[in-house]
């Protein structure tokens, strides 16, 4: 057995799912069962972590555990109370860990938020989820100042590492003046623990609000993703930044669940730096992104031959692995990827276990054991196998709740009520919705075939088209934007851009620059469109709405 | 409490003290002394968490509530029923 119910000696998917119950307490917090229940023993090892000068540090869940007393008594000390929503604007560093646990066990809500993001970026989830504290570090800092003054709900400011300003408190100045006690909040299990903003197709991004037993809920589609994690020596590493679902609930959260480590690394992914990480903390078991398994690929074909590597299983998500990629892997790995599919409000639901049955390349996979899902058409009705429909997930399976549903999205009711056929959050007959098309083929493996919306992934990266063009139409030179994904033979999906320029304004390679630099500034740097295109006007419907679909038709761009 | 001279009852907030167990059951982790930074407890967040649980309670009630809480958790009491 696996820790969680999940029958290991099972050969076939009905068996495997026939066995499966989920076991929700109805008292229960994430930093109690990451954290708190391994830290009594004082040899077990929680994070390793490099960053790219070179700096190591080994942390065991004793040492997480301290901390995160300390931090909760500082963050209590700043008036932070349970239901409190606290931003976490760190990449993968020993602290951002740290934040997460000292967050839950006091009830406070986590907004984790990309360091990547620019100013505009931040100031709207910042603002719209009241954050009361936000912990940063360097890499953000410039920007939450150019901003913070626009947040009248921002009280303090932690800064990390080398994050330091007037008006920031300095993490290694504050921790060591705080208890390293802490007796936590007895959370119920529906009781929230995170917010996580999402990139909507119009609008502004909606916040996912997430249970404290929303990690349980990722838990069977975790342990399946990686062959029955955990096994004796296992060692987890992920370059899937822990701001977002994939860092924190596919790598993170899940593997200190099971009280075992992780490598974290501060730094850009490069595929030889990945090969060679892999090689010296004996990483076992890996969620790669499959724009970063091509890099890999082309970087080095032969791994083995130059890195001594002890991989046992791989995940991948965010978009289609593809066939060459899938047989690389397996030849000159030695792994079989396991593809998986998930969304922040309904995580791991869909995917592979190779050590049950052999995955069919290209496809999304099966259900997950606890989750019940089916492909239906737009009046909420099951389509025939072979047939397009949405993939939907029942609120509830084999009679149970189904643990892995956000609670709703932060703020925004109406929303939430669209996530859902034939009910609402809390009714276990309702059919949470993806917005994903699929096709159920006979042996019940679903084969994706696209968004049901405007959104696109690149990179792995869930992008919206509403915010990019938000931004560029600040630019003083465009009258109007659309955006959309368009195939590239590297990143799956590169973001395009179709430009309406104002009066007087000329097309020409310094205004595609200087667009470009303007959302890699306001947004991301992920989110700036590689492609401009100049045109007259968008096609637009008669209520006023982008036509991106024939955008899209254009060039076979997708969507 | 009974006055010994008139006999009555000198508790003459019987709202207050049909509240007490449950304000003190919020109240009480915030005078935990192992949750504490630069030695003082939380108990600064006690005023904002009654107010919140209880939000018709003036001001003054809170702050009675508070230091009445405060002098039971110092002497390692529990409330008791009115």
């Amino acid at each position: 057995m696996s820790g969680i119910g999940l029958d290991a000696a099972a050969r076939d998917w009905q068996t495997l799912r026939a066995s499966f119950r989920w076991h929700v307490p109805s008292r229960y917090n994430i930093a109690q069962a990451c954290c708190g229940r391994w830290a009594d023993d004082r040899s077990r090892f929680a994070l390793y972590y490099e960053d790219e000068s070179g700096h190591t540090e080994a942390w065991t869940f004793w040492d997480v555990q301290q901390a995160a007393n300390r931090l909760s008594n500082v963050l209590g000390a700043m008036g932070v109370m349970a239901g409190d929503r606290v931003a976490v604007i760190l990449p993968q560093r020993p602290e951002t860990g740290v934040a997460h646990m000292a967050c839950y066990q006091m009830g406070a809500i986590a907004v984790p938020v990309s360091h990547l993001f620019g100013a505009d970026a931040l100031e709207f989830r910042l603002s719209h989820a009241g954050v009361r504290v936000a912990i940063i570090d360097e890499g953000g800092l410039e920007k939450l100042g150019a901003v913070r003054e626009k947040l009248p709900d921002l009280k303090h400011v932690i800064g990390v590492g080398g994050a330091r300003e007037s008006w920031v408190r300095e993490w290694s100045t504050l921790l060591p003046l705080a208890s390293a006690r802490y007796t936590p909040r007895d959370t119920a299990a529906d009781d929230p623990a995170m917010i996580i903003y999402t990139s909507g197709t119009t609008g502004n991004p909606k916040g996912a609000l997430i249970a404290q037993r929303s990690l349980i809920g990722n838990l069977s589609g975790f342990v399946c993703s990686h062959d029955f994690y955990p096994q004796r020596g296992d060692m987890f590493w992920s370059p899937a930044d822990w701001a977002w679902t994939g860092g924190l609930f596919d790598a993170l959260l899940p593997s200190w669940n099971f009280g075992q480590p992780l490598l974290g690394y501060r730094g850009r992914f490069d595929p030889e730096k990945a090969f060679w990480l892999m090689e010296k903390y004996g990483v076992r078991n890996s969620f790669l992104f499959p724009t970063a398994l091509k890099m890999m690929m082309k970087a080095v074909p032969q791994p083995k031959e130059k890195y001594d590597l002890a991989l046992r299983s791989i995940m991948s998500a965010g978009e289609t692995v593809g066939e060459t990629v899938c047989h690389w892997a397996q030849e000159a790995l030695g792994v079989t990827v396991n593809e998986m599919y998930g969304q922040t409000e309904i995580n791991y639901i869909v995917g592979n276990c190779a050590a049950v049955t052999p995955p069919k390349a290209g496809a999304m996979g099966r259900g997950y054991p606890g989750h019940q899902l089916a492909v239906l058409d737009d009046e909420g009705n099951p389509v025939a196998p072979g047939e397009m429909g949405e993939v939907c997930v029942q609120r509830s399976c084999n009679g149970e709740l189904d643990p892995v549903f956000m609670l709703g999205y932060w703020k925004n009711p109406e929303a939430t009520a669209e996530k859902f056929f034939g009910g609402g959050v809390d009714d276990a007959h309702a059919w949470g919705r993806t917005g994903d098309l699929a096709k159920l083929d006979e042996d019940g493996v679903l084969w994706y075939q696209g968004r049901s919306d405007d959104m696109f992934k690149s990179a792995g990266y869930r992008i919206g088209p509403g915010e990019i063009e938000n931004c560029l139409v600040k630019h003083a030179a465009v009258a109007n934007a659309a955006v959309i994904g368009e195939p590239d033979p590297v990143r799956g999906t590169v973001v395009k851009a179709f430009i309406v320029l104002q009066a007087g304004q000329r097309p020409s390679p310094e205004l595609e620059a200087s667009l470009q630099q303007h959302v890699r500034q306001y947004l991301a740097p992920y989110e700036y469109p590689k492609i401009i295109e100049f045109i007259d006007a968008l096609p637009m419907t008669t209520t006023g709405k982008v036509q991106r679909r024939l955008l899209r038709n254009r060039r076979g761009s997708v969507g | 409490m009974t006055d010994p001279v008139s006999g009555t009852d000198r508790r003459a907030n019987p709202a207050l003290r049909a509240i007490f167990i449950e304000a003190y059951d919020v109240l009480q982790p915030f005078f935990d002394p192992a949750n504490s930074w630069g030695g003082q407890t939380h108990e600064h967040l006690a005023y904002r968490a009654l107010h919140e649980q209880f939000p018709t309670l003036s001001t003054q009630d809170v702050f009675t509530l508070v230091a009445a809480a405060r002098r039971v958790f110092a002497h390692g009491g529990k409330p008791v029923a009115p």
